[in-house]
């Protein structure tokens, strides 16, 4: 209770002076919602590994979970942000509208992050990863989880409400996890391997397998590379296309 | 300071405002009043950078670019501060730093909260205050950062006597520090206390600007009398015009309407409304004020809007 106490009055204290401080606090000053935001994941990965599910089976749902999180929360979260007035207010202001947003996703993507942070934890207990491989899978992990923040915030310009960009979301992500191999796979050759090469979320994928000790498509190298292209991807998407989504009406 | 040139924006359906033509100096007071859909809102947001004119030019504090004039710029608007989890303070802080870059902030915050009356509830979270609360919070938001160009939409909609003495406060230390502010508002009261100019628009056009004095005095000082009446004597107004010292009757259903030219004739329009069957049932006598004026010219009736709570 003490303990508490204390934490909720440090939170109340803190003054949020960019969008990134005060998406950070938004989120510590609800305990009870990340606690809920934490475990779901959990309940999803414990009985998979506790089972040994095949790992093609588990790296698909790993990598879907990862991509939901970061691509859903941040389309609702924005779409509902530009319904109470939020979005309006802050295109008005002097701040370069690309960093505003930029600063509200790299927030979402440090609280996705915490969110599947046990779900990395569990995978490195249960599993046999080598330091490399787990190093490759926690920095892919936060740039797909940063670039589908990317993509779900400019998806939300587009749509409607939160119901409506839900949808247009997934819309969106189902083709990239598809040619991501998600479903069914890589071939080797033709135009889907070259779709697969510059889809992060095939890395992605192919880093929890590896990290499960299945046969991954890419090595450690490949996904360190692609992970770093895939943040700087996602940085330039929005630093370009942050002014149309605080500007949309 | 504040410079608009031709400005117009008008949406599909034919709503929207201009051409205008509006200049603000340094440390006006300017309200802009106007019946619903007059235009109001939409000029501000042009004025705020929040819309782009379709046609016209807006200069503020010497530049065209509205990046760069968004530093000058305080804006609150009709929707109330939505920070979940964040209290007023803190909520306030935030948006002063996204308006400014200044080094004092910090006391800029506590200051503009003390004066709003939100020092007392400034470490509470935003959830929990009333609408009232909201409204002030949303009016420190805008003004904490000292902006040079205030414009504030509907400010007293929702605010308490304190509220609103608080924010005429507001505007005339701001006036006396050489920053302008504009309000949309159809509060007379508020607007002929706090406002040292008034801009009336009808269908999106200035049909008067003016001193709330020199508007006024254009409508006389009569005072108008309305008188609820029992409905069934309504035809027997024609009474009432063989009075001297009255002009202007007219009634709707069971309400009559006059002006008092002569205060001497009230008694004797009491005395007569009385005698009819079922007597006078209520009676309330006005100054003329801005209202009556937009009326006057205008044919339209300045009701005081809300916001959307």
């Amino acid at each position: 209770m003490m303990q508490t106490a204390i934490d909720k009055s440090l939170v109340r204290r803190a003054m949020p002076g960019s969008l990134f401080g005060r998406e950070l606090l938004v989120t510590a000053s609800r305990p009870r919602a990340l606690v809920l935001k934490v475990a779901i994941p959990l309940v999803l990965t414990l009985p998979l590994l506790a089972g040994h599910a095949p790992t093609f089976w588990s790296g698909m749902l790993f990598t879907v979970l990862t991509a939901m999180t970061g691509a859903v929360g941040a389309a609702i979260s924005v779409a509902r942000a530009r319904e109470s007035g939020l979005l309006a207010r802050l295109a008005i202001t002097p701040r370069a509208p690309g960093g505003a947003m930029l600063h509200w996703v790299a927030a979402s993507s440090i609280v996705d992050a915490v969110q599947l942070t046990p779900v990395l934890v569990v995978i490195f207990v249960l599993a046999p990863v080598t330091a490399p491989a787990a190093l490759a899978l926690v920095l892919i992990e936060l740039a797909v989880l940063f670039v589908a923040n990317v993509l779900g915030s400019v998806v939300a310009a587009a749509g409607g409400g939160a119901g409506e960009v839900l949808i247009d979301v997934l819309v969106l992500l189902a083709p990239l996890m598809f040619f991501g191999g998600l479903f069914t796979g890589i071939p080797r050759d033709g135009w889907r391997w070259i779709a697969a090469l510059v889809d992060p979320f095939s890395y992605l994928d192919s880093a929890f397998i590896r990290a499960l000790g299945g046969v991954a498509t890419f090595d450690d190298r490949s996904v360190l590379v692609a992970a770093l292209a895939t943040a700087a991807v996602g940085a330039a998407l929005m630093l370009g296309l942050g002014r149309v989504v605080l500007r949309r009406r | 300071m504040l410079d608009a040139s031709r400005v117009e924006h008008r949406f599909r359906n034919g709503r929207g405002v201009g051409p205008v033509d509006l200049q603000v100096t340094a440390g006006e007071r300017t309200a802009i009043m106007g019946a619903n859909g007059a235009g109001k809102t939409t000029l501000l947001r042009i004025l705020a950078t929040a819309t782009r004119p379709r046609k016209g030019t807006v200069e503020w504090c010497g530049t065209a670019v509205p990046r760069l004039a968004r530093r000058w710029i305080g804006f609150a608007g009709d929707a109330t501060p939505d920070d979940p989890g964040l209290t007023g303070r803190q909520s306030t802080y935030f948006w002063c730093r996204q308006w400014s870059a200044g080094s004092d902030i910090h006391r800029a915050v506590e200051e503009t909260l003390g004066r709003l009356g939100l020092a007392d509830v400034a470490d509470e979270p935003i959830s929990g205050y009333s609408f009232g609360m909201r409204r002030r919070l949303a009016l420190a938001q805008a003004l904490a950062h000292k902006p040079r160009i205030a414009l504030l939409d509907e400010p007293t909609a929702g605010l308490d006597a304190d509220g609103t003495a608080s924010l005429s406060a507001e505007l005339a230390m701001r006036a006396e520090a050489g920053d302008a502010t504009l309000v949309a508002s159809n509060d007379c009261a508020f607007v002929a206390s706090a406002c040292a100019r008034v801009i009336f628009l009808n269908h999106g056009h200035v049909v008067a600007d003016a001193t709330p004095e020199a508007l006024l005095a254009s409508v006389g000082d009569a005072r108008r009398v309305e008188m609820t009446i029992a409905e069934n004597t309504a035809p027997r107004i024609g009474e009432l015009q063989t009075i001297p010292g009255i002009a202007n009757v007219s009634s709707t259903a069971d309400v009559v309407t006059l002006d008092l030219v002569d205060d001497s004739a009230l008694a004797a329009v009491v005395r007569t409304v009385d005698a009819w069957p079922g007597g006078l049932h209520a009676l309330h006598i006005q100054r003329p004020d801005l209202s009556e004026v937009f009326r006057q010219l205008t044919g339209l009736a300045l009701d005081h809007e809300g916001v959307q709570r």
